[in-house]
């Protein structure tokens, strides 16, 4: 049931994020709501259900937007996992935590996706705008995260209300 | 070897070490093969692009509604008195602006038809924008069923937006000239000069296109027009790309370089055609 809610929700926002989002331009960069919700899901369900959600928002990506598979799916999956284990240790739910590891998530996420687009030659020299990129998505990305692990956090009292724990 | 037994007890990389190398499989796989991509990409496109499409519409009327705020905060204190019916004229005004615009941008495309009757255009929205930040692509609402095909050239009445990348049968991906890795055969209109427009590259900022293989003795000035030059055979010859925005020398000195301001504005892209081929006379 947990699995599939997420997928639901990773669908949902994926179609959010291609269609009404687009409104919400700022400096020409927008907010990425299926990263940032891979990686609450990665703070507050651990590194593999991060990495799991991220490589279904990155499927989508790819499928709907790429030339091949698997750019979007590596980049969004390897970030949530490294958010999921660097998050461990640290008191979850405190905003400013959140905040910090959406913003260090999106960064690093960046780093990864021009790493890999690189690889695979879909970017030829993707460092001069690197920063004019990452920097504004990564501030607008952390100013939502709060919201975004709210709705995790809300999701995961629903599902064990519900359905996973038994009196 | 002692790595390899290391690394098996340390259960806790092996998945996403295994990740990793499907993963670079999957890349090599659907890269290489077109026809293994787009059979994972039809029943997705195919189930989510009627969603994508409401969705896009509902993001378009928030847009217009988001745009008359600062007119309606504007209303409000100038005329406390009449506040009730200002609110109702509003919403009667924000049906007409809509429409008028509707209706404006019509006009426009159907001009735009008939300007350029030599050409099959196919009509298409926009219902779908890539979500990344570093590439721009986007998804039109017409696809094989409506005779669309890889390659052919998407304008608007502005000028050229981009050229199909793959195509469904009722959608198609479009990659904008903006994207990194377009590439556009192109010429300056008024001194001829031959060059390739690609997207946004160094040191071109975001949106806007560099020109490149320009002649080094190429005589350019802010605002001269950049066209199509119909090389390549992609996109037809005379198409409006932008303007030139400022010019310089390659490094090596042998070429030169211009930016250009593309015509059209990518952040309200709704309504495109595609140039399916030319009509016979």
């Amino acid at each position: 049931m947990r699995s599939l809610c997420y997928i639901l929700v990773s669908i949902v926002l994926f179609l959010i994020q291609t269609t009404i989002l687009n409104i919400n331009w700022i400096f020409g960069i927008k907010p990425d709501l299926p990263l940032v919700f891979a990686l609450c899901v990665a703070i507050s369900n651990g590194e593999r259900a991060g990495a799991a959600v991220g490589v279904l928002n990155g499927f989508l990506e790819d499928v709907f937007f790429g030339r091949f598979i698997g750019l979007s799916a590596i980049a969004k999956s390897a970030t949530a996992y490294l958010v999921g284990v660097g998050s461990k240790n640290l008191y979850k739910g405190r905003a400013i935590i959140t905040m910090a590891l959406a913003f260090i998530g999106t960064i690093i996420y960046n780093l990864i996706f021009v790493v890999v687009a690189y690889l695979t030659g879909e970017l030829v020299n993707p460092w001069f705008q690197f920063f004019a990129i990452a920097i504004p998505s990564a501030l607008q990305n952390m100013i939502i995260s709060p919201l975004i692990y709210h709705g995790v956090a809300k999701i995961e009292r629903f599902i064990d209300f519900y359905f996973d724990i038994k009196y | 070897m002692v790595f390899l037994r290391r690394l098996l007890k340390n259960r806790r990389w092996l998945l996403p070490i295994a990740f990793l190398i499907i993963a670079i499989v999957v890349i090599n796989v659907t890269s290489k093969s077109q026809q293994v991509f787009k059979n994972i990409e039809i029943p997705f496109v195919a189930a989510l692009s009627p969603i994508q499409k409401v969705l896009s519409d509902l993001g378009i009327s928030i847009r217009d509604t988001i745009d008359t705020v600062p007119q309606l905060f504007y209303l409000k204190q100038e005329n406390e008195e009449l506040k009730q019916q200002v609110s109702e004229l509003l919403q009667y005004k924000q049906y007409i602006i809509e429409y008028q615009r509707e209706n404006q941008e019509l006009r426009n495309l159907l001009g735009f038809r008939e300007r350029n009757f030599q050409y099959d255009l196919e009509a298409a929205e926009v219902i779908a924008r890539e979500p990344s930040n570093w590439f721009n692509v986007i998804t039109i609402d017409k696809g094989e069923r409506h005779g669309i095909r890889k390659d052919m050239a998407v304008v608007t009445d502005k000028g050229l937006v981009g050229y199909i990348m793959s195509t469904t049968a009722e959608t198609s991906k479009v990659m904008l000239i903006t994207d990194e890795r377009s590439s556009v055969s192109a010429m300056i209109q008024r001194t001829r000069d031959n060059g390739i427009v690609k997207g946004t590259i160094d040191p071109a900022p975001s949106g806007y296109l560099k020109m490149v293989y320009l002649p080094y003795d190429a005589n350019l000035v802010k605002g001269d027009e950049v066209i199509s030059s119909g090389l390549g055979g992609l996109i037809p010859k005379g198409i409006v790309i932008g303007e030139v925005e400022e010019t310089n020398k390659e490094s090596y000195e042998l070429m030169q370089y211009a930016i250009i301001k593309p015509s059209v504005d990518f952040l309200k892209l709704e309504r495109v055609f595609v140039i399916k081929g030319e009509r016979e006379a």
